[in-house]
This record gives structure tokens, C-alpha cells and sequence, in this order.
């Protein structure tokens, strides 16, 4: 029975195709690396310095840093001041010629050293085992995890036909009056709908995880957790490659409940794009109360009831 | 033995079915009404599908409500509006509902032929459903009922929108299929009827007003009786 079921749904071309669409627009989706590094980094500049720092962070390395970011602030600093030696003969044409190169390599690199600095200073705080190395891929994909859309939409598509078609097709009624048409076979449909929202759940977040991976090289997989800006608070001590798989498979758990949700609604309607509304909608809420909704409003909202829902799906 | 048993079905406040008792034994039983007549809630509270609000369905003395999924197995429904997965060929449909009725893995390949072979389908095993015109819809739908062989078989309004060859082509069908079985056959036409059924039953706004062995002389006299004019639409089709 489960086979039967399992061949209605992927019996299909068009859901191949489909699926096809929705892995290019995940890849396309997680191609463009949205950067949070401040304006004026620069990622050959990142890439070279924390070769020169590579391996666990040391109080010396963090020194190191320090040091030449005083370097580039005197040097930027001084600027006006070498200007002026030169006009005053103080140094000859060749000595300000190359204070100059200096000061202007120096303004490219300061942003750059200076984000460096802030990151020493949060390893040196942080209690961990922080290790400097070329993280921008790793640390891009940890920070930007949010709610992938594309996964959702394909979970729909292949989940909702399994209890609507039946519906659209006017196959019901022959079904229900089959000996295994009620409770048999909705167990059957339950455990293919975990099946494929366990694989969905899995393989969209490795997708994001590839693109990324190839896009960026992923560094250094086996530093401690708290080498990733902003995960320093994390108490549990733990690899990179471990957190990695651990958000998968809680991502892969998310997308199950997120069937379960699925599931409930095709039974109260039966048909796709409603049920496409209506489960968008309730992932989209909190997203929506979050990012798009003033502050002020979505504060009034979530002081006046809509908390417990909100904290209900937080949860989800 | 399947018996109905001071059935009713209430929508609301209106009364679709009223006190209906029957009992089926083996043959044809012809289910003539009007359109309204509450044909089709018997032929779903009968099929498992509906439940009633009061009075049951028996299968041999016992409650179909007990019986569950072992009643359901004994049963073949042919509803009124069928479809089916527009992407399956026939062979899948049947596939499929054999597995749905119980039919076991080993018996399936020749359980498949047969029934193509019967409802004369067997050129169009690989063709895909969407592609069959209605006159073959209805033939894999008698083949998708009848695929667990059941005792009982339940067709509701099996006729409607088939040509008069279809149409007798059905009946043939019909008459081959129903030996040694229950046959609830629900239809407006009283044509359909002649020469097939074995017993009449007459609904009338929800009551059985008439079971009697059937007799095709007095069939249309019968029903004018009940209906009067409002035959038209009965015996125009």
C-alpha cells in the first residue's frame, strides 16, 4: 500500500520537474553571499591575515593584531602630517612616494584589521577554544540560516496531494469504501508524508550547505563552535561539522512538524493552493511580525495575545 | 445476508432517508427514484462512507459499524461520480485498488488481467486513464468494483452519461457479473432496469414506498403510480 501511494505521487513528471525548478532556485538562492561585514572589507585582505593567524588563538596572536592595527590607525592618523613634512623638505620625493603607498594600503587594510580586532577581542572573552581561519563561507551559512521558502513550497507540492487528489480526482468515495481505504491506509499516508518531509527537510538545507561549500571554502570544519561570530555564548563545547549536522537534522524535525501542520489542513480543505495559503501564512507570521511589521505594531500585537501563538511556532 | 435496518439520515432538519428497512440477499436489486429521492445516502450509508444518524446497516446480523474494514472487503461501490488519477494507466488503476481491497500480492497479476479481459480493456492496459473516453471510464470503474470479487456489489447511477450502446453494453455486464451476489443497482431510468434486475425497490422523498420482485410490465405503471408526472425525467432518458 505504501508502495502504491508512494508511485501516485512520484509517478509524475511534472513533479520532477518541479523539484528540479526548486533545487536551481535553491542553489541560485544561496549563490549571492549576503555579507554583514561592515563597508570597506575586504576578503582577499580577511583571507591573508588569517593565514598569518591560523590555529587556536593565543593571547600573543591577539597582540599581533593589535599591534598592527595601531600601526595602520598612526599611519592614516599622520596622513596630513607627512604631507606636510614633505612640503617642509623634511623628506625627500622617494621617502614620501612610499609613505604614501603604506598610507593608502594601510586605509584599505584598517576595516578590514579592525573587524579582526573586535573578533580577537570576543575569542579572548568568549572561554572557548576559538581557532583564526578563513571562515566567511561557514560563518555566512551558520548566521543566515532563516526559514527557506523554496523547501516549504515543495513540501506542500508533494505533501497536500496525498490526501487532496483524491478529492480533485473523485476517487474518494471508491476509496473510503475500500477495505483498506480508512484507517490502513491513512497510517500508510502519514508515514510517507514523514518520509518525504524527512528528506526534503534533509536535502534542501545540504543544497544551501554545497552551494555555499563551493562558493566559499568552508575552512576549517573541526575548529571549536565558538570560532563563529555570535556563537560564542553557545556553552556546549562542540565542532563546527557537529553544529552543521545538528541544525540539519533539527531542520529535517522542523520540516516533519511542518508536514504534521500540512497534514491538518488538507484535512480540513481540500485543496493545494489553499492549503499552500493558509500553511505559508502560518509559517510567514512570526517572520512577518519580526522583519516586516513596525516595531512599535508588532509589539502592541504581541503584548495583546498574540505572544503564546508566536512563541508556539517560534518553537515549531 | 446484508440488511438495512430502520435506516434514517437527517441533513440538518431535512430528512433524506426515513425508516428504511430492506433486506438483501443475492440477485438484483433495482433502487429507482427520482433525482432527490435519497438513493445515493443509502447507497453511501450502505457503502461505509456515510453514517447514519439513526438505525444501521447489517451484514450478517452484525453492525458494519463493528465490522469496519472487514465489511468494507466484502463490498465493491461504483459511486455516482467517479474519477480517477488522470496519470495512471489502467493497469496502475487497478493496481492500486486491488491493493486498497485486499487483494493479495500473488493473485494480483491474474486477478488484473481477467478484469481488463472482462470489461473488454485489455488492448488499453497501458493507456493512461485521461485518455479514455466515459464509456470506458465506466467500464474500468466496473472492473476497479469488482477486482476483490466481492459478495456485494453497489452501483450508483452506473448509467448516467453513457450512450444507449454503452448503456446496453453495461447491462450485459451487469447481468454477467451478478450471479451468485448482491447487486445494488441505484438509477432515475426505468430502463435501466428491464430485463436485469431480479427485485424493485421505489424511493420516494426518503421512504422505501416499494419492494416487490420484479415484474418489467408493470415497472412504468408502478412508477407513474408514485410519481405521476414527474416521470418525465425518468423514463425520457
Amino acid at each position: 500500500m505504501f508502495r502504491v501511494e508512494f508511485l501516485r505521487i512520484f509517478g509524475k513528471k511534472k513533479i520532477y520537474i518541479i523539484i528540479l525548478i526548486a533545487i536551481i532556485c535553491e542553489v541560485l538562492m544561496a549563490l549571492p553571499v549576503e555579507n554583514d561585514m561592515p563597508e570597506g572589507f575586504n576578503e582577499d585582505i580577511y583571507r591573508y591575515y588569517m593565514d598569518k593567524l591560523k590555529g587556536m588563538y593565543t593571547p600573543e596572536k591577539q597582540e599581533w593584531i593589535m599591534s598592527e592595527y595601531n600601526r595602520l590607525t598612526e599611519l592614516t592618523a599622520n596622513e596630513e602630517e607627512y604631507e606636510r613634512r614633505y612640503r617642509e623638505s623634511e623628506i625627500n620625493a622617494d621617502e614620501y612616494r612610499t609613505l604614501t603607498k603604506e598610507i593608502k594600503s594601510a586605509h584599505n587594510r584598517l576595516i578590514t584589521v579592525e573587524y579582526i580586532v573586535n573578533k580577537s577581542n570576543e575569542y579572548g572573552k568568549c572561554g572557548g577554544k576559538p581557532e583564526y581561519f578563513y571562515d566567511i563561507g561557514v560563518e555566512n551559512y551558520i548566521c543566515n540560516m532563516s526559514i527557506d521558502f523554496i523547501m516549504i513550497i515543495v513540501l506542500i507540492i508533494l505533501v497536500a496531494p496525498i490526501y487532496t487528489e483524491e478529492y480533485t480526482c473523485g476517487t474518494v468515495y471508491m476509496i473510503k469504501s475500500s477495505g483498506n481505504g480508512k484507517g490502513k491506509l491513512l497510517l500508510r499516508r502519514i508515514a510517507l508524508t514523514l518520509l518525504v518531509a524527512g528528506i526534503v527537510g534533509t536535502v534542501f538545507p545540504i543544497i544551501e550547505l554545497i552551494t555555499k561549500y563551493m562558493r566559499y571554502d568552508f575552512g576549517n570544519l573541526h575548529a571549536d563552535i565558538s570560532s563563529i561570530s555570535g556563537l560564542q555564548g553557545i556553552k556546549i563545547s562542540m565542532t563546527i561539522q557537529t553544529y552543521i549536522i545538528v541544525t540539519i537534522v533539527v531542520r529535517c524535525i522542523y520540516t516533519m512538524v511542518l508536514s504534521v501542520l500540512v497534514i491538518a489542513v488538507a484535512f480540513a480543505v481540500h485543496n493545494d493552493v489553499v492549503i499552500m495559503a493558509i500553511v505559508s501564512l502560518i509559517v510567514a507570521i512570526p517572520y512577518f511580525l519580526d522583519n516586516i511589521i513596525p516595531s512599535s505594531v508588532s509589539f502592541w500585537l504581541i503584548h495583546n495575545g498574540l505572544g503564546a501563538y508566536r512563541f508556539i511556532t517560534g518553537i515549531l | 445476508m446484508l440488511e438495512i435496518k430502520n435506516l434514517t439520515k437527517k441533513y440538518g432538519k431535512k430528512e433524506a432517508l426515513v425508516n428504511a428497512n430492506i433486506i438483501f440477499n443475492k440477485g438484483i436489486y433495482g433502487l429507482l427514484g427520482p433525482n432527490g429521492a435519497g438513493k445515493s445516502t443509502m447507497m453511501n450509508i450502505i457503502a461505509d462512507i456515510l453514517k447514519p444518524t439513526s438505525g444501521g446497516v447489517l451484514y450478517d446480523g452484525q453492525n458494519i459499524k463493528q465490522l469496519k474494514s472487514r465489511y468494507r472487503l466484502k463490498i465493491g461501490y461504483l459511486p455516482q461520480k467517479v474519477g480517477y488519477y488522470g496519470d495512471f494507466t489502467a493497469k496502475q488503476t487497478l493496481e492500486y485498488f486491488a491493493v486498497l481491497r485486499g487483494v493479495e500480492k500473488n493473485q494480483m497479476k491474474e486477478r488484473i488481467d481477467r478484469m481488463l479481459a472482462m470489461v473488454n480493456l485489455s488492448e488499453n492496459v497501458n493507456d493512461k486513464v485521461r485518455t479514455f473516453s466515459g464509456g470506458m471510464k465506466q467500464r474500468l470503474g466496473i472492473a476497479v468494483t469488482m477486482i476483490s470479487e466481492p459478495e456485494i456489489l453497489i452501483f450508483d447511477e452506473p448509467t448516467v452519461g453513457l450512450d444507449p450502446k454503452e448503456r446496453l453494453n453495461f447491462r450485459k455486464l451487469l447481468k454477467q457479473i451478478s450471479k451468485e451476489r448482491t447487486v445494488i443497482l441505484s438509477t432515475h431510468i426505468v430502463s435501466d432496469l428491464n430485463d436485469i434486475a431480479d427485485y424493485v425497490l421505489i424511493l420516494k422523498e426518503g421512504c422505501v414506498v416499494e419492494n416487490k420482485k420484479m415484474d418489467s410490465e408493470s415497472l412504468e405503471g408502478l412508477y407513474l403510480q408514485y410519481f405521476g408526472n414527474d416521470t418525465e425525467d425518468i423514463c425520457s432518458e
